[in-house]
């Protein structure tokens, strides 16, 4: 390809060239700049005179020298640039690197931040959930203290009451110490089996009177036979003084009625004997069987006596023992009742214990509530908002029996 | 602690009035046999009424002039029990208290 330029076209191309290479080799700011200076110098020129062509041409070479010297100094600039450019390579990637650590701070600025959100509202749940808890606690606390309260008030009255009883029965038995209702028992019911004894003894000894009675009922059976005898022969004593009147005649005749008399008496008396025989017979046999029957009553009774004395003194040793027993557990009694009330003394120390618990739990309460309301504040404003719930710091922990937490005004 | 406190005098042969607040007990001391008590205990840290407030304004009452009031409390700092003495308390009890000594100090403080 052919190229014809009219003249000056040349300086003008040669500007055009320098406007594209300058800025090429110059870099886009000085080459620019130059090329501009350059083609506005080159322009004006061209449209000069041809007659200056001479001085042009001189100036041109001066301006080639002058573009030479340029390029070395382009060539420098360039190298320097070329230094620069490293450098800011090294910075830019130096600075790539910090923005890709940037990022990641950044990433995990987010995560955590995101993280923090979370953890915060879970801090807000969890104090929620605490505060529930609390309030719970706090609910189940005041209720398990009313709750014994109410067994204990129950308990302490029926220790009272015990314990009144307790006293009460002590103090009877104090009173009737001196007259021993046992003792007193026992005496009564020993002269109880004394008297059976003593009856048995008398039904023996009317057993044995009225074996006597029925000996002497033996004694009167012979008499009467005696008599009976003597009847008979009396009879037969009249039957011969019958005859001897009858052989004597009318003189007899007396003595014959005599002897009849004497008969008849002695017949009497024959019969009245048996009569008589006959009853002290019955009366025998009668006597006989009350004298076997009183023996027996009296053996029987006086065996009773024995018994019931054998198990009244056992009886009476029992209850005596039973006494002393109950005498002993009366006074356990009145002591357990006393430990009773000692103990009630001590339990409702302890549940001031557990109260005081609860007013603590009242006093974490708040502040519970307030962290789960404000979890989402700053730490200086949650640090102001817990600030307003502060807890009391005049609980007291330490507990003397003494009298070091009372104070009279 | 009211309950206990009640229990314990109660136990001791008293007659109770209670009251869960400042307010309400000066109500209740107003509706009392003759509109006055004995002796009144009372706990310092109340809702709606505390402790020196009661106080103050049981004072105030010609029947509760010279009735002994006696504070039940936890706090035991001199600076509280001050304020109680000039509030008009005639005794300073820190809990937990024991049944017997509280009503020891009842005796002390009742007229006799």
């Amino acid at each position: 390809m052919h190229l014809s330029f009219p003249p000056g076209s040349g300086r003008l191309t040669l500007a055009l060239i320098g406007l594209g290479i300058v800025p090429f080799i110059c870099g886009p700011f000085l080459g620019t700049t130059i090329a501009v200076l350059f083609c506005g110098a080159i322009g004006y020129r061209c449209l000069s005179k041809d007659a200056e062509h001479k001085l042009l041409s001189e100036e041109a070479n001066e301006l080639k020298s002058t573009i030479l010297s340029l390029h070395e100094t382009v060539d420098r600039e360039q190298k320097l640039r070329f230094t620069d450019i490293e450098r800011h390579q090294e910075v830019l990637e130096r600075s790539a690197y910090s923005i890709r650590q940037l990022e990641e701070k950044i990433h995990e600025l987010e995560t955590a931040s995101s993280l923090s959100s979370q953890h915060t509202q879970q801090t807000g749940l969890t104090a929620a959930e605490l505060a529930d808890q609390v309030t719970v606690a706090i609910d189940e606390s005041s209720a398990a203290v009313d709750s014994a309260i109410s067994s204990f008030q129950r308990l302490a009255a029926e220790s009272d009451q015990l314990s009144s009883a307790a006293a009460e029965a002590v103090r009877v038995r104090s009173e009737t110490g001196e007259v021993d209702t046992v003792s007193l028992a026992t005496d009564a019911l020993n002269h109880l089996v004394n008297q059976m004894i003593s009856t048995a003894s008398s039904m023996a000894n009317s057993a044995h009177k009225m074996q006597q009675v029925v000996s002497i009922c033996k004694d009167l059976h012979t008499l009467l036979n005696e008599i009976e005898n003597v009847a008979s022969q009396t009879g037969l004593l009249s039957l011969n003084a019958s005859i001897e009147a009858a052989r004597a005649g009318d003189a007899g005749k007396g003595f014959a009625v005599v002897a009849s008399e004497v008969k008849k008496l002695a017949d009497r008396s024959t019969n009245t004997s048996e009569r008589t025989k006959e009853l002290i017979e019955r009366l025998y046999e009668n006597s006989n069987e009350l004298c076997r029957d009183m023996g027996t009553s009296a053996m029987l009774s006086r065996d009773a006596a024995c018994d019931a004395q054998g198990r009244l003194i056992k009886m009476m040793s029992t209850i005596r023992e039973s006494e002393r027993k109950n005498a002993a557990k009366l006074i356990e009694l009145t002591e357990a009742s006393t430990n009773v009330s000692q103990e009630v003394c001590r339990v409702v120390v302890a549940l001031q214990f557990q109260d005081l618990l609860r007013q603590r739990l009242e006093h974490i309460h708040d502040p519970l509530r307030k962290i789960a309301t404000d979890a989402g504040l700053s730490p200086d404003e949650l640090h102001k908002s817990l600030a307003v719930g502060a807890t009391p710091d005049a609980i007291v922990v330490d507990y003397t029996s003494d009298d070091d937490n009372v104070t009279l005004f | 602690m009211r309950q206990m406190v009640s229990f314990t005098l109660k136990g001791a042969g008293f007659q109770v009035i209670e009251g869960s607040n400042g307010q309400e007990a000066l109500s209740r001391i107003d509706s009392a046999p003759n509109g006055k008590v004995d002796l009144i205990i009372t706990d310092l840290n109340m809702p709606v009424m505390d402790g020196l407030s009661f106080i103050k304004q049981a004072r105030t009452k010609s029947s509760c002039r010279f009735t002994p009031i006696l504070m039940l409390t936890t706090e035991s700092s001199d600076a509280r029990k001050a304020e109680g003495k000039a509030a008009g308390a005639t005794g300073w009890i820190v809990k937990p208290f024991q049944p017997d000594q509280l009503l020891k100090v009842i005796s002390k403080v009742l007229p006799a």
